[in-house]
């Protein structure tokens, strides 16, 4: 394999260039391959996962977006993830412009515990909040499944908003200042604005790795109390149900969304 | 029309004072003992290479940089407690500093809706701020969509807009051409006048300096070297690091032989040769001097001549370089170089490389420098 | 985790003079900035901190008070060992799995042209960002017994193969979840190759293939080593994946956590098993830092 690969770079026999390009596009249908296959399959008429789709339907939609078991969870989902999104968001926000702009002893040992969530394996933080809320028991709780969640996706704001901040000119703020606005005016309209493009794509991906993250709710969850994933686990560990390919597909929609929302920010941003 | 800042009564600029102003940032002192007065309406620069603290001490004016020691007084007031955005400071930043999601209306009235004007009254400022910069009817426009010199525009006019009797202005030419820098100068100078206001200048630019200031306060390694008006920092620079830096000079050290009523000293040269220079203050025979001379104040000749100058050295010329409106030659003595800037095109068209030459000057322009402190 | 100050991300701007602080006025007036750090450190420190502490505290706590029967338990049970060795197999054969699919990946991608590289980052991309447990369960439905797979050999007229519950599944599924990782982290040091050093050693008189192997190779091995190390620690962590896809002999160290914590039988041993995940997991993240550098693992995380 590796023999053919420097083509890319220089010239070589053609063959050689043909078969890497080939081995790319095999490893980049193995990436895409699942996700296609899913949404294909959510749009079936047949009866059960029958492949190719005998044609073309949207009872497996139907079937999710009718069934008051999913949609409790949908909305649970939701919720969960907004509440989740603004607590990160807001705290988040407010640490990056200490950790941006401030000196002071100890800030590697605060950047560790703030970032750390990011590599302690998921399953710690779980068990982890979990052994919190069932002391404090709030077991089955929304708002104890957001702020789990909030440990996972504060590491991610701080970072976007960090590295957002980093590039904006304080001069900005300092003639805000001098022009007669309190600091705090100056941050709301000066500051926020500008960097509102970061904010709002931290938002985003806080809000995406909320609404997929099933370990936390999973330990916390009680059976009134799912949030997708969970229930998405929980049928899945049980029986084969088709309905979960357009479950599956409904979340492939809400990734590309913030995607594509994100991409679109930073172009505007450039 | 009465606004809140009681438009038509006669404004001047407030006088701003400096003292015993000092800013360590742990065991590195950026600005030491800064002492200065600056006189209402006053245009002062504050000059010096980068690293030199006149940035730190704008910034420590402006309020952005708490003041280790010292005390700064605008209109006789300290304001050390005062925070930034209520000491009615003007500021122009380097690179401007405008608001990217506003638009040149929104900047510029930016300080006029912080202290909460009246709308109608707002628009009126900004229209006519704009016409001060001549700019008008550039109200809606993004400042991306702008050039750089109308970027700088911009941000005069919102620092004025608001009549601030102190005018703080951070390297704002530093980002325009050569041509278009000359130009904003005279323009700043030109509305500095119109609005009385006192200026605060800071540039590493001595030409600029030059031309705008009133006066200028050299600054080195976080220290004033010198302060005073622009031909007297030139021509009676206090150490070789005034001479230096405004303008080039030459610099011949030695020691002096004798004190003359006639206000000219001579002094022993460490070549040997004797020069005369003009002096004042203590200088007695036996003191270790610095003598500066500036290029342009050396004469060159083929040949000795009667209407000489009282010193008159011999060399080679060793180097022409041609810049223009004037030629510099270095002249080779056995252990020094001396650099002469001259106009004189028919000395030029003559003169080769290697050519025995006189060099002349007048103790007059001859000064003797105090020893730069050292850092 | 040891971090040395100029590898993190976000090192403080100072300037000349004026990257003074904004916020700091006059004396008496200093930061009040600082406070604004205040809220997410006590969340931390009450979500996370106190939490994380609570495992160490009952890894080590029985009702009796100080115990290490916990950890004992781990050591004495050959199953538990061998969890770990399943483990650590799993892990190492998937991270030997994503670079073999990675690599070639990752520099196709970095040669490319813009729009063929846009193309494939978006795949990339839209791979990284799908719920994992979407991902896996498709290939519970290609792999299955019943699945897109057997389907297509039966209507071959071909037998079917089992490749769901049994390690084949776990290792397809952990490969194609921690692919984009690989490729990312390989991608972001080859973009950083001078291709001139290539066009350079040809020029020198090296073969395509020598210039790739005494070139190419040795100045994308940071991307190699990094990416490496990191597929590893994570697959050491993994749960749900294997949970999924695997079978009875391919359990792995979450699991037996998540099961134990689950049916509430033995809390001490679930938290001594993380704590051992733990450690190993910042062993790994502190060679990491060492080799590679935390700092532009975070900035990829973005």
């Amino acid at each position: 394999m590796s023999a053919a690969v420097e083509i890319g770079y220089v010239a070589g026999g053609a063959w050689k260039r043909r078969a890497l390009h080939a081995a790319a596009v095999l490893i980049l249908a193995f990436l895409l391959l699942p996700i296609v296959i899913i949404i294909l399959l959510s749009f079936s008429s047949g009866l059960y996962l029958q492949f190719p789709p005998p044609g073309f339907s949207l009872q497996w939609y139907e079937r999710f977006f009718r069934d008051p078991q999913w949609m409790t969870s949908l909305w649970l989902s939701a919720r969960v993830s907004m509440m989740c999104t603004a607590l990160s968001v807001a705290l988040g926000v407010l640490a990056s412009i200490v950790l941006v702009r401030e000196r002071f002893p100890g800030k590697t040992a605060v950047y560790v515990l703030i970032l750390s969530p990011l590599i302690v394996p998921g399953i710690i933080i779980a068990i982890a909040v979990f052994f919190l809320f069932s002391r404090l028991h709030m077991m089955g709780s929304p708002v104890a499944m957001a702020l789990g969640q909030a440990v996972l996706t504060l590491p991610l704001v701080v970072v976007i908003v960090s590295a957002t901040l980093q590039g904006f000119d304080q001069r900005l703020e300092q003639a805000a200042i001098i022009l007669g606005a309190s600091p705090t005016r100056a941050f709301f309209h000066v500051t926020l604005p500008i960097i509102s493009p970061g904010v709002i794509s931290s938002a985003l991906f806080a809000f995406l790795a909320s609404f997929d993250e099933l370990l936390v709710p999973l330990l916390l969850a009680d059976p009134t109390t799912m949030t997708l994933p969970v229930r998405i686990w929980t049928t899945v560990t049980m029986q084969i149900d088709p309905t979960i390919v357009a479950v599956s597909s409904v979340l492939v929609a809400v990734a590309l969304t913030v995607l594509v929302s994100a991409g679109a920010l930073r172009r505007s941003r450039a | 029309m009465a606004g809140p800042r009681g438009e038509g009564v006669a404004r001047r600029g407030a006088p701003v004072r400096l003292e015993g102003l000092e800013k360590a940032y742990g065991e590195t002192v950026a600005v030491r003992d800064v002492t200065l007065s600056v006189a209402a309406g006053e245009f002062i620069t504050l000059l010096g290479p980068s690293g030199s603290g006149k940035t730190t001490t704008l910034m420590m004016i402006a309020g952005f940089v708490p003041e280790s020691a010292g005390e700064i007084y605008i209109d006789d007031r300290p304001i050390g407690r005062v925070p930034p955005e209520r000491r009615e400071l003007g500021m122009v930043f380097q690179s401007y500093a405008l608001f990217p999601h506003m638009s040149v209306a929104e900047n510029i009235s930016f300080p006029l809706r912080m202290r909460g004007w009246p709308r109608g009254e707002i628009r009126q400022k900004v229209a006519s701020a704009l016409e001060m910069v001549k700019l008008p009817g550039y109200e809606e426009r993004a400042p991306r969509q702008l050039s750089g010199g109308q970027q700088q525009r911009v941000a005069l006019a919102r620092a004025i807009v608001f009549e601030p009797r102190v005018l703080l202005m951070d390297e704002p030419l530093g980002s325009l051409d050569k041509k278009l820098r000359e130009h904003m100068q005279a323009e700043i100078k030109r509305i500095q006048r119109q609005l009385d206001m006192t200026v605060i200048y800071v540039t590493h630019d001595q030409d600029e300096a030059l031309t705008m200031s009133d006066r200028i306060a050299v600054m080195h390694h976080g220290r004033i070297q010198q302060v005073g008006s622009p031909t007297a920092l030139y021509d009676e620079p206090i150490n070789a690091f005034v001479a230096d830096f405004i303008g080039e000079s030459n610099f011949l050290g030695g020691t002096v032989t004798s004190v003359d009523a006639d206000g000219t000293a001579e002094v022993r040269h460490a070549s040997g040769r004797t020069f005369r220079a003009a002096w004042h203050g203590s200088v007695r025979p036996g003191t270790s001097v610095v003598a500066s001379i500036r290029p342009e104040r050396l004469t060159l000749a083929a040949e000795g001549a009667a209407d000489f100058p009282c010193n008159l050295w011999q060399g080679r010329i060793s180097e022409i370089i041609f810049i223009g409106d004037a030629t510099k030659y270095k002249i080779a003595l056995e252990d020094l170089i001396l650099t002469v800037k001259t106009q004189d095109r028919d000395f030029g068209a003559r003169a080769r490389m290697g050519d025995e030459v006189w060099v002349g000057w007048s103790p007059a322009h001859t000064t003797l420098l105090h020893h730069a402190p050292d850092p | 985790m040891e971090q040395r100050e100029p590898e993190l991300p976000l090192a403080p701007a100072a300037g000349d003079g004026a990257g003074g602080r904004p916020a700091s006025r006059g004396r008496g007036r200093t930061s009040l900035t600082g406070f604004l750090l205040l809220p997410a450190l006590v969340f931390l420190a009450i979500f996370f901190a106190y939490p994380m502490i609570d495992i160490v505290v009952r890894s080590f706590a029985d009702p009796g008070g100080f115990t290490l029967a916990h950890y004992g338990q781990v050591i004495e049970h050959p199953v538990y060992l061998r969890v770990f060795q399943i483990t650590f197999e799993i892990a190492f054969t998937v991270t030997l799995l994503t670079l073999l699919l990675g690599y070639p990946l990752a520099y196709v991608l970095a040669g490319a042209g813009k729009l063929a590289a846009s193309v494939i980052m978006a795949c990339v991309l839209l791979s990284f960002f799908t719920n994992i447990l979407v991902r896996t369960y498709a290939w519970m439905i290609i792999l299955g017994p019943e699945g897109v797979i057997n389907q297509l050999l039966r209507y071959e007229g071909l037998g079917g193969v089992k490749l769901l519950y049994n390690r084949y599944g776990v290792l397809i599924g952990m490969t194609y979840a921690l692919l984009p990782y690989m490729v990312l982290t390989l991608y972001s040091v080859m973009r950083g190759i001078d291709r001139r050093f290539l066009q350079a050693a040809r020029n020198l008189g090296a073969s395509d293939w020598r210039a790739f192997w005494h070139v190419f190779l040795p100045l994308s091995l940071p991307g190699v080593v990094g990416g490496s190390l990191l597929v590893f620690i994570l697959s050491v962590g993994y749960f749900i994946t294997p949970r999924l896809l695997g079978g009875a002999r391919d359990q792995m160290i979450a699991m037996v956590i998540e099961q134990h914590v689950e049916l509430g039988v033995n809390w001490g041993f679930a938290s001594a098993l993380a704590i051992i995940l733990l450690f190993l997991t910042t062993a790994g993240f502190m060679l990491y830092d060492r080799l590679v550098g935390l700092k532009a693992l975070f900035e990829s995380k973005v």
